[in-house]
């Protein structure tokens, strides 16, 4: 069942709004424990807008041998580590189903209604049947669940990215473009390389700057800070004024007004410790082009995904490492993504058309679509698992990564679905394929269960014991 | 003049064009579908205070039911945020931005959801890409300003005679403080702003406080929100606007921007606070060039033309047409006219796609040369909509005139059915009738795919794009006959589907019901008896009188304009 949680911003208008330290209240403890990593629990979850064709391995246990839809890699594509480079580190799950609207028209616990796109995210992500709430999605998302516990002392309580920009011929954002959902709130992504980075960094100083360089950095950010204070003061005035609705939205803005002051006025991450540094500046996000279009006419769209995917797993990876963050979300392409596939995959169609249409050479085509999207998640797991933890082992001991894909593993199939999963190691098992049946929102439950967070995920909760140790 | 049409016309096809598909998946749709005012319907009397006429007949001396004017009879809101069209026309006239810098500054903001309309508050999700976007566009917006004295003096209103100018930046405050929050500042916010002088001062710098104020100001949820506090009335959750709401709630709607200085002047001097006020206002802005913008808008969203899948060259000729269509219709104060129009407006590009002469080459309003296109059904950019598998699909472009322009609902399809790939009876090489044929003749398709493909193959002589053509592509044996029908009538062509549409009243009722979404910003409820009356009365009285100026101007100038009843919390 749902658990509602203490909003920050109701308990301080409880108060009447007053200077006073918080509270001791057992509500707002954290739950948390360390897992048997050294360092902090961290949580990060892929999504992956397209459907699985073949991406169920032969043989379980250790001795399997990677389906194509995992191995298949783009020639195209910037180059990232292999899912069999990453072997050791990752388990590969499958055998999950959703079930769909049946022939009574009920749609059952945990199911997925009619149609198959814009409902298929809900249930895949939360556990939760995609008609609860008509409006937008029940419960909340695995990093949601994560952030409640361990999002409480962090710059950010989660972040979320996305790497395709624009929905192109789709529109961008709505239930297609957003992975993350805190007790049914949407939580927008971020869609910008570059403005993710603006945000991450802002606090750091260069480790050589001069006195001015010092002097100036503090004088901009007091201005900074005078201003959002002026902001902030005239929503708190207004809230009361509202009522309904009008005051709940306010309410939430006040909220993001000053969760931004709070990041801006935090301490800047002491770098030099660990492998804590700010990034070289990325480059101008790539805008969108145009490619031609077979099955549609006109043009199909692509803004360098491949180059904004890399920058956003290392905006994450740095942001884990400095502790900047413990959750983070990226959504790598939205469901149903109509990109192009012509600059990746030298094949003019939109990435839907190829769980659709019979294009040319479709099943290679598919396959490097679905290996591509693994290879953000390889990349992330890899990097995690060279970075040092400052106190001892390396950051992947205790981070949980999960890719989920929209279906499989045919157009609009729910069955047998293929997840990816890596780290914790000392609780979850990696270097084998386990083959389970239930939902996947368990085999997210279990990931958090592994990362010490225990919560009931969806209409179908529960574990999958064939994923621990 | 008012149109009349004979009762018969009405309900014959009226009804016809109702008719509904199967019940599958989550079931009544078919109850939901609006019924163009048709008698079998009608509002239920119980829910409306003075129980005006509701035979649903249409007489020359119609009055529409005064339940729905009343306040707190529209049916709840919540609070809106400024859309990215809103935004960028409110910072176009606040600052003058050009397209390229407001392309930029759109950049750094999410985007918004539309359903097809963009401006749904349930979607509009407070975030910290918004706040830290908003953060980095008014920043930028600054740097933009101040890389021209001449254009930040205009804006400021004054020349500052060197960094510690309070007076000039006390102007600005007060000036444009109004235009953006929309509403006067109390003299502390303006102090509060006017604080910012001391950076200048300790910088030497003027534009250090222009750059700050304009930040706090374009941060502020008063700039980003339609803020509506109004007074409370005896109902409770219903608050009447004050006439600086007013102002806003006429501007964002007829003008999808906030209000210029002569409308807050009239808020300012209690013009907006009597309905005849508000009348001649409204009826002064609906006249402006920003309200036929706005309506054009309006109708790019309900059709989805707004994003045409096509060339950008093509697809800004076609919206052009359509513009200058719609615009017309506004300013004759005819809208069915749209659907009949035997004028059009092209240019040379369009001119050569349709294959129709255009003489002199230059942009303007021409006859159709023949019956092959009349009206709004004949434009590339509606016609885009049946846009698929590199072709039209009858069933895609049958379904958006079914359940767009007619409010009529169709399920999706059984979940076992795979509507990404082109029908294939007969083979690939079969010519389109025959490959749709099983899905009008086998159940469970044939329930709906008989009232939807039937329409779109009354169109296919129109290409994708709307382009003329007589076979189908790469196909030269299979020619297109172009006839169809809908609920059982025959037509071949745009012009005859125009009249049947507008013959049934239904169109008008259905557009009603989209106007009054984008109105209040959210869904109609088909569980609100508001909702419901007042869409009802808005389409009746539109269906009578065709004048969407009229229509309008009759809903903002009413008391339940004035008013709102607020959303309850989630």
């Amino acid at each position: 069942m749902k658990t509602k949680r203490l909003h920050r911003r109701t308990l301080l208008t409880g108060l009447g709004g007053a200077a006073v330290a918080l509270p001791f209240l057992e509500a707002m403890l954290p739950r948390r424990a360390w897992a048997a990593g050294d360092g902090p629990c961290r949580f990060v979850s892929f999504f992956a807008g397209v459907e699985q064709r073949s991406c169920v391995p032969s043989g379980t246990g250790a001795g399997y041998t990677q389906a194509s839809g995992w191995s298949t890699t783009p020639a195209a594509a910037r180059p990232v580590p292999t899912l069999e480079d990453i072997r050791e580190q990752m388990m590969v799950v499958t055998g999950t189903r959703i079930e769909g609207t049946g022939p009574s028209g009920v749609t059952p616990p945990g199911g997925k209604s009619n149609p198959h796109h814009g409902n298929v995210m809900a249930p895949m992500l939360t556990g939760f049947n995609s008609e609860v709430n008509p409006y937008g999605v029940a419960g909340s998302t695995a990093d949601q669940l994560f952030a409640d516990v361990w999002g409480t002392d962090t710059q950010y309580r989660s972040l979320q990215f996305r790497v395709q920009p624009v929905g192109y011929r789709q529109g961008t954002g709505g239930r297609s473009g957003t992975m993350a959902y805190d007790d049914g709130q949407s939580l927008v992504p971020q869609a910008s390389p570059s403005l993710a980075y603006e945000s991450l960094f802002a606090g750091f100083v260069p480790p050589d700057a001069s006195a001015d360089d010092l002097e100036a950095h503090e004088k901009l950010l007091a201005r900074k800070l005078s201003v959002l204070d002026l902001v902030k003061g005239r929503a708190d005035a207004l809230i009361p004024q509202l009522g309904g609705y009008d005051r709940q939205r306010i309410e939430r803005h006040f909220d993001q007004i000053r969760d931004f002051e709070t990041r801006l006025g935090a301490t800047p991450p002491t770098t030099g410790v660990g492998d804590c540094a700010q990034l070289p500046e990325p480059p101008a996000d790539p805008t969108a082009e145009s490619f031609p279009n077979t099955a549609h006419g006109g043009s199909a769209g692509y803004s360098d995904e491949d180059l904004r995917g890399h920058l956003m797993v290392e905006l994450v990876h740095m942001a884990l490492t400095c502790d900047l963050t413990r959750a983070a979300s990226i959504m790598l392409t939205q469901e149903q993504s109509m990109m192009s596939l012509a600059p990746l995959f030298g094949s003019n169609y939109e990435m839907h058309d190829v769980t659709h249409n019979d294009i040319p050479d479709r099943n290679k085509v598919w396959d490097e679509i679905t290996t591509w999207h693994a290879g953000f998640f390889a990349k992330l797991v890899q990097m995690l698992a060279d970075t040092p933890e400052p106190t001892g082992g390396t950051m992947l001991d205790s981070t949980g990564v999960i890719l989920t894909n929209s279906g499989g593993p045919s157009a609009h199939g729910c069955t047998n679905l293929a997840l990816l999963v890596a780290g914790v190691p000392s609780t979850l098992r990696s270097g084998v394929h386990v083959s389970v049946s239930g939902h996947p929102s368990q085999i997210h439950q279990t990931v958090l269960h592994a990362l010490g967070v225990d919560h009931d995920m969806g209409d179908l909760p529960g574990l999958q014991d064939a994923m621990l140790v | 003049m008012e149109r009349r049409r004979g009762v018969s016309d009405v309900c014959a096809v009226g009804i016809l064009l109702v008719a509904g598909c199967y019940a599958g998946g989550s079931g009544d749709g078919a109850s939901e579908m609006t019924d163009g005012g048709s008698e079998t319907e009608g509002v239920d009397t119980d829910d409306i205070d003075s129980g005006g006429s509701e035979s649903g007949g249409v007489d020359d001396d119609y009055d529409p039911p005064p339940a729905w004017e009343d306040p707190g009879r529209l049916g709840p809101q919540g609070l809106r945020r400024l859309t990215i069209g809103e935004l960028r026309a409110t910072l176009s006239e606040l600052v003058a931005a050009t397209d390229a810098e407001l392309d930029e500054l759109e950049a750094m903001i999410p985007a918004d959801t539309q359903t097809p309309y963009d401006n749904d508050y349930r979607d509009q999700e407070p975030s910290a890409p918004l706040v830290e976007g908003v953060a980095s566009l008014s920043e930028h917006l600054a740097e933009m300003i101040v890389a021209d004295p001449q254009r930040r003096d205009a804006i400021l209103g004054c020349s500052p005679s060197g960094p510690a100018d309070e007076a000039c930046l006390r102007t600005f405050i007060e000036h444009f403080g109004r235009l953006a929050h929309r509403r006067p500042l109390s003299s502390q916010d303006v102090d509060a702003y006017a604080s910012f002088i001391a950076d200048a001062q300790a910088d030497g710098d003027f534009d250090v406080a222009f750059t700050l104020v304009l930040q706090a100001l374009l941060m502020d949820v008063r700039f980003l929100y339609m803020v509506e506090v109004g007074t409370p009335t005896a109902e409770a959750g219903v608050i009447e606007l004050d006439d600086y709401e007013m102002a806003s709630r006429l501007a964002f709607l007829l003008w999808g921007r906030g209000p210029d200085d002569a409308l807050l002047d009239l808020a300012r001097d209690g013009e907006l606070s009597s309905q005849g006020g508000v009348q001649s206002a409204a009826a002064q802005m609906l006249g402006a060039p920003a309200a036929e913008a706005q309506m054009e808008r309006i109708h790019a969203m309900w059709l989805s033309y707004d994003k045409m899948p096509l060339d950008p060259t093509l697809a800004q000729s076609l919206r052009a047409e359509t513009d200058a269509l719609v615009g017309r219709a506004m300013q004759d104060g005819s809208w069915t006219s749209m659907f009949l129009s035997e004028e059009t407006y092209l240019d040379a590009t369009l001119a050569e796609h349709y294959g129709i002469d255009l003489p002199g080459g230059a942009p303007g309003w021409i006859e159709y040369p023949d019956i092959r296109r009349r009206g709004l059904l004949s434009h590339g950019s509606v016609l885009t909509l049946g846009k698929k598998f590199a072709d039209t699909s009858p069933t895609e472009r049958g379904k958006a005139i079914w359940t767009r322009m007619l409010c009529n609902e169709i399920p999706p399809p059984p979940p076992d059915v795979d509507s990404g790939v082109p029908p294939s009876a007969g083979g690939a090489d079969a010519c389109k009738e025959e490959r749709y044929t099983p899905l009008q003749e086998e159940q469970p398709c044939a329930a709906c795919h008989t009232i939807i493909d039937q329409i779109g193959f009354g169109l296919e002589n129109y290409g994708p794009a709307g382009e003329w053509r007589t076979s189908e592509p790469g196909k030269p044996n299979c020619s297109i006959e172009g006839t169809g029908s809908i609920s059982g009538e025959p037509f071949a062509g745009a012009g005859a589907l125009g009249e049947l549409l507008v013959e049934s009243g239904q169109l008008e009722a259905c557009f009603m019901k989209n106007f009054y979404q984008y109105a209040v910003g959210r869904t109609v409820r088909t569980d609100d008896d508001f909702d419901q009356a007042a869409v009802e009365a808005l389409s009746t009285k539109f269906e009578t009188q065709d004048d969407l100026a009229e229509v309008v101007g009759a809903l903002v100038s009413s008391e339940a304009f004035r008013h709102r009843v607020i959303e309850e919390a989630q």
